[in-house]
């Protein structure tokens, strides 16, 4: 009878409205690869975000997530929502809500949103993806979907990178990115996704779509003048399609785009035309292809939305596996290490049982170490880089306390 | 003789406020008194709520449906934009709603959409909380919800006429031949609302609420014209229903509140017709026949690509039609026995969606039985069971699925006006069209999917009592638990692609109270419902720490209190006037598994009142909504109304 009465107690509390507990901020001091990792986790409905130090050690399991305002109309974090792909120099961790179009900034140390930017310009769809620090104060952001009827509101064309000014908590530009496209087949939108920069470069990855994402073309990466925001070139990664990741070497002098092959809507991608480009980087900013490497040269899985350089002469590399009809695993994710000189291709990780598992990869080179999530075991693979040591990749878990799949990192 | 059993031909409902159920009327409101009116089957619990329930202005089905315990609404605007509801943590698809004998869900994404179903259309509705009578297509895994058309009674011609805030103007006309036991009507209703209810848009930046602002909501707007005829007729020991309704709205469609969209419209159309018999063939024999058809067509424009994205026109086109041939007999007088077998086909369309077009067909093929038994007065036994087989057909395949489901139950009355029943049950779900063949080029179908199946356990009392000649009390408790296996969830199958499988389980466990009480016929309080639930993830793979589902408050509460003066005022021909409070509750509850977004406790309170001269002829009525202005969803991103007023006047000859 006690125990009944402890359940209806239960119960009854559970009914009431909440207080979640504030989260502690973090104090890292900027070292030779920036602070720290940001792990961004979710199922596709919620997101919570984890500060992992680069030696692997859980510095806060959740900063920020869903829970950390009330919901209205709208939650505090989608769950749609990423980090940039490079970290910004101020110390601010951003994240980048997908759904909402929304840029938030948080201030690690206390734990506390500074800023939140609206991103959409009136219209649905904006999606942004990617943030780029390209000067002090002054970030673009790549906006992947267009707007079918533009000319409402300022800014509001879509398929673009937009130009932010932190300090305004505003828009302030706009580059279009139609001169990028030259050459593409009609309908074509640039679709822009993934920013890196070197000195006054900026390179972005279009991933070439069609509206109706029926169709697609060879991905591009547009060459942006950051000080006169304009496209200064861009090139084309021939034969590949769905290309969703890019990275940047250490030095600078070779950028890295990888592609997922074509989407044809069902379970079987092409191949042919996913893998690895490298292009070397010219003092301009100009890309020339170096090399490439097909899916079938990486294991003949196709190559997922994220890689990372470990070195300059070494990429880490995700590829997608598949289930059947049954949910069960056929091939499994694999996490690669590719040497771009000899092209050997060494695997690190696998999936166990749960493709589609192993998700964003991201190389702290100076600091001689990898990360990847890795959402099957609720944790982030660190994976040392010095020569000999990958596989002495070590799982970090996260354990904190939600239970969300750790899906994409960040840096600040 | 009283029905004794929910009959499959008995969907009309004519449960007119004023009129009295005849001794063998086969509509399954509550003999059991007026307090806690329930459907009929006392080894169950079960919710009726009548037409006085439902006919106050600017109130939705779903509004009405907010009221009943276990239900759970998910509302997206005012009433004329899309609701579903579900019961005991079940999902939409797993929630069949029926209107008469023809269900409402579509087979591409399984859910019903309430609003294209007003309350003025509705004589009651029945809410089978956990146990669906046997006859119907599909049983639902939390239960079923049986919307029942409304049929006047008499010789009457009527007029009425309705507004509002948010520009809702209503009007509407009937006429109907008859007497107290055979009617047919024909009625014809116009509505309009501008939906343009103001709301607070925090424009997706919970942490910064400096940019917060009020704006008014735009392109809600919604025009619908309803014309349908029912009828009624008692032939000696057998009667025949009839419904027919055609239904056009066209409506904006505004979508998420933060960015809503301003261009795109929506065009429904539907078409719907069951005629229904119940012939005696012995002195104890009865033999019910129905047969039903639906067609409808929905169409999303979308020309600026605010919603679909990727086209700018979608249009979903269904049909279904189905017929039912049942037997009732009765070999011994404690023992009633029924069997039947019905057969459906459906089919749905969507174009386009994706690279392809997606089409497909359904056919389905059920048998059931049942046997109610009442060897003594002080205990009644029910047994039933039903074997339903599937077969769909689209250019990808085909495929098809045997589902059976069976229930046992037990009534005990051991002292007049006291009641103890329990009943057991094993129930499927088939997966829908869309499920199996795919909605689209990235959300893809799954042919080896398995039915979804449940276990469910019942054990409730409910009793009445006369305290004093003018104090009647009556309250009803059931505590059950669910149980719910291979439940369909999407996962990522391969690049780019979602995928359906038979991943998830889950366990409800839940205790319903229903508490009424009549004092010297004026004040009445309750009809009040309080849920109190526990529904829980139990997959394998679930990861989160958090295992409560979402979209499900773990206490609702629905109090009322009503003052009810008859005949005051002689002069004036006052025949009875009404005033109401309303109270819904639903506790805080989570929108996502996780357990991190947590949509806030609501509350909305109506006050509601009608006045009624001359024995009907004039009747008005008013509704003030929300009143303490609850800002509040239901489902993240959809404001629902602020505070509102209606009022109506309807006017009926002779």
């Amino acid at each position: 009878m006690r125990r009944h009465l402890v359940l209806l107690a239960s119960l009854v509390a559970g009914c009431g409205d909440s207080e979640a507990t504030p989260p502690a901020g973090v104090d890292v001091p900027e070292g030779p690869c920036g602070h720290a990792l940001v792990v961004v986790s979710s199922d596709y409905q919620s997101s919570s975000v984890a500060i992992v130090g680069y030696d692997g050690e859980v510095l806060s399991s959740a900063i920020v997530s869903s829970a950390s305002e009330t919901t209205g109309l709208s939650v505090p974090l989608s769950k749609d929502t990423v980090a940039p792909t490079t970290r910004t120099i101020a110390g601010d961790v951003l994240l980048v809500d997908r759904e909402q179009a929304v840029l938030t900034v948080l201030d690690p140390v206390s734990a506390s949103v500074t800023a939140q930017i609206q991103l959409a310009t009136g219209f649905n769809g904006a999606n942004p993806q990617d943030v780029l620090e390209v000067g002090s104060g002054r970030l673009y952001v790549s906006r992947y979907g267009a707007n079918a009827s533009p000319g409402a509101e300022p800014f509001d064309a879509g398929s673009d990178v937009v130009i932010v000014d932190v300090d305004a908590g505003a828009i302030s530009g706009r580059i279009d990115l139609a001169e990028a496209m030259a050459g593409a087949a009609e309908g074509i939108l640039p679709n822009p996704s993934r920013m890196v920069k070197r000195d006054d470069r900026a390179f972005l990855l279009l991933s070439a779509y069609s509206k109706s994402f029926a169709m697609s073309d060879d991905g591009r990466v547009a060459v942006i003048d950051t000080e006169s925001d304009t496209i200064a070139s861009f090139a084309i990664a021939t034969g590949m399609r769905g290309c969703s990741g890019l990275a940047i070497s250490p030095s600078g002098e070779r950028l890295a785009v990888g592609c997922s092959g074509t989407f044809g809507g069902d379970l079987v991608p092409s191949l042919e035309d996913s893998g690895v480009v490298v292009f070397s980087v010219g003092a301009n900013g100009d890309l020339d292809e170096e090399t490439r490497f097909s899916a079938e040269d990486l294991g003949g899985d196709p190559i997922s939305f994220s890689l990372s350089f470990a070195s300059d002469d070494a990429l880490m590399v995700a590829t997608f596996g598949s289930k059947d009809e049954f949910g069960e695993q056929v091939r499994p994710d694999r996490l690669v290490s590719l040497d771009i000189v000899s092209g050997a291709a060494l695997e690190i990780a696998r999936s166990e049982a749960m493709p589609f598992t192993i998700g964003e990869v991201h190389c702290a080179p100076a600091c001689g170490v990898c990360f990847a999530a890795d959402a099957e075991h609720l944790g982030v693979l660190r994976v040392p880089t010095a020569p000999g040591s990958p596989e002495d990749a070590s799982l970090v878990p996260l354990d904190d306390g939600i239970g969300l799949p750790p899906r994409y990192l960040g840096a600040y | 003789m009283a029905p004794l059993v929910l009959t499959s031909l008995a969907w009309a409902a004519r449960a007119h406020a004023q009129e009295a159920p005849r001794e063998d009327d086969p509509i399954e409101v509550d003999v059991r008194g007026a307090l806690l009116p329930a459907a009929h089957d006392a080894t169950t619990a079960t919710t009726h709520l009548d037409r006085e329930d439902l006919a106050w202005p600017g109130q939705s089905t779903a509004d009405v449906l907010a009221t009943a315990p276990s239900v759970a609404v998910a509302r997206t605007g005012g009433s004329s934009d899309l609701a579903t509801a579900t019961l005991r943590g079940a999902t939409s698809a797993e929630t069949p709603v029926y209107f008469g004998p023809i269900l409402l869900n579509d087979d591409l994404t399984g859910t019903a959409d309430l609003s294209s179903v007003p309350p003025s259309l509705l004589g009651g509705i029945d809410v089978y909380r956990g146990h669906a009578p046997i006859e119907f297509e599909r049983s639902g895994l939390g239960g079923a919800i049986v919307l029942r058309p409304f049929v006047a009674s008499g010789t009457h011609a009527g007029i009425g006429a309705g507004a509002g805030s948010f520009g809702e103007r209503s009007f509407d006309a009937h006429g109907s031949i008859g007497n107290g036991a055979s009617a047919a009507m024909v009625a014809l209703s116009l509505s309009q609302t501008r939906g343009n209810f103001a709301y607070l848009d925090d424009r997706g930046t919970r942490f910064d609420t400096s940019d917060d602002r009020e704006v008014e909501r735009q392109n809600g707007d919604a025009r619908a014209v309803d014309l349908w005829s029912a009828a009624h007729l008692e032939l000696g020991r057998g009667s025949v229903d009839a419904v027919f309704r055609g239904f056009a709205r066209e409506q904006g469609v505004p979508g998420l509140g933060v960015l809503p969209a301003r261009d795109a419209r929506a065009r429904t159309q539907s078409f719907l017709g069951a005629v229904s018999a119940r012939v005696p063939c012995s002195a104890s024999c009865f033999t019910d026949i129905a047969v039903w058809g639906k067609a409808s067509r929905y169409r999303l424009d979308d020309p600026s690509g605010e919603l679909l994205f990727t086209a700018t026109r979608q249009e979903t086109r269904a049909m279904s039609t189905g017929a039912r041939l049942g037997v009732v007999i009765e070999p011994a007088k404690w023992l009633e026995v029924k069997t039947g077998a019905s057969f459906g086909i459906g089919a749905i369309a969507v174009d386009p969606l994706g690279p392809a077009e997606t089409r497909a067909r359904r056919q389905s093929l059920r048998a059931y039985a049942a046997a109610l038994a009442k060897p003594v007065e002080w205990l009644e036994a029910r047994l039933e069971g039903s074997v339903a087989s599937d077969f769909v057909t689209a250019a990808s395949g085909s495929l098809d699925h045997r589902t059976p489901a069976g229930r046992v139950g037990l009534a005990f009355h051991p002292i007049s006006g006291l009641s103890f029943f329990t009943s057991a049950a094993r129930y499927g779900r088939v997966p829908t069209l869309g499920e199996q063949f795919g909605v689209g080029a990235t959300v893809l179908g799954n042919d080896q999917l398995r039915p979804e199946s449940g276990l469910a356990l019942d054990v409730g009392a409910r009793g009445e009592v006369t305290a004093h000649r003018e104090v009647a009390l009556a309250a009803e408790l059931t505590g059950f638990v669910r149980a719910a296996d291979d439940r369909i969830a999407y996962e990522r199958s391969s690049f780019g692609a979602l995928r359906p499988y038979n991943l998830d389980s889950a366990r409800v466990l839940g205790l319903e109270l229903t508490a009424a009480a009549r004092f010297f016929g004026v004040l009445e309080a309750g009809g009040g419902t309080n849920t109190l639930r526990d529904p829980r993830d139990t997959s394998d793979d679930r990861t989160t720490a958090n295992d409560i589902l979402p979209f499900e408050a773990r206490l609702t509460a629905a109090p009322s209190l009503a003052l009810r003066l008859r005949d005051l005022v002689g002069a004036i021909h006052w025949d009875e006037a009404l005033l109401r409070t309303l109270l819904v509750y639903r506790a805080p509850r989570t929108a996502d598994p996780a357990g991190l977004v947590e949509l806030p406790s609501q509350v909305l309170l109506d006050v509601e009142g009608s006045v009624g001269f001359d024995d009907g002829t004039v009747e008005l009525a008013f509704r003030l909504s929300n009143l303490l202005g609850d800002r509040t969803t239901d489902l993240v991103g959809y404001p629902l109304p602020g505070r509102a007023g209606h009022v109506s006047i309807a006017t009926r000859w002779p």
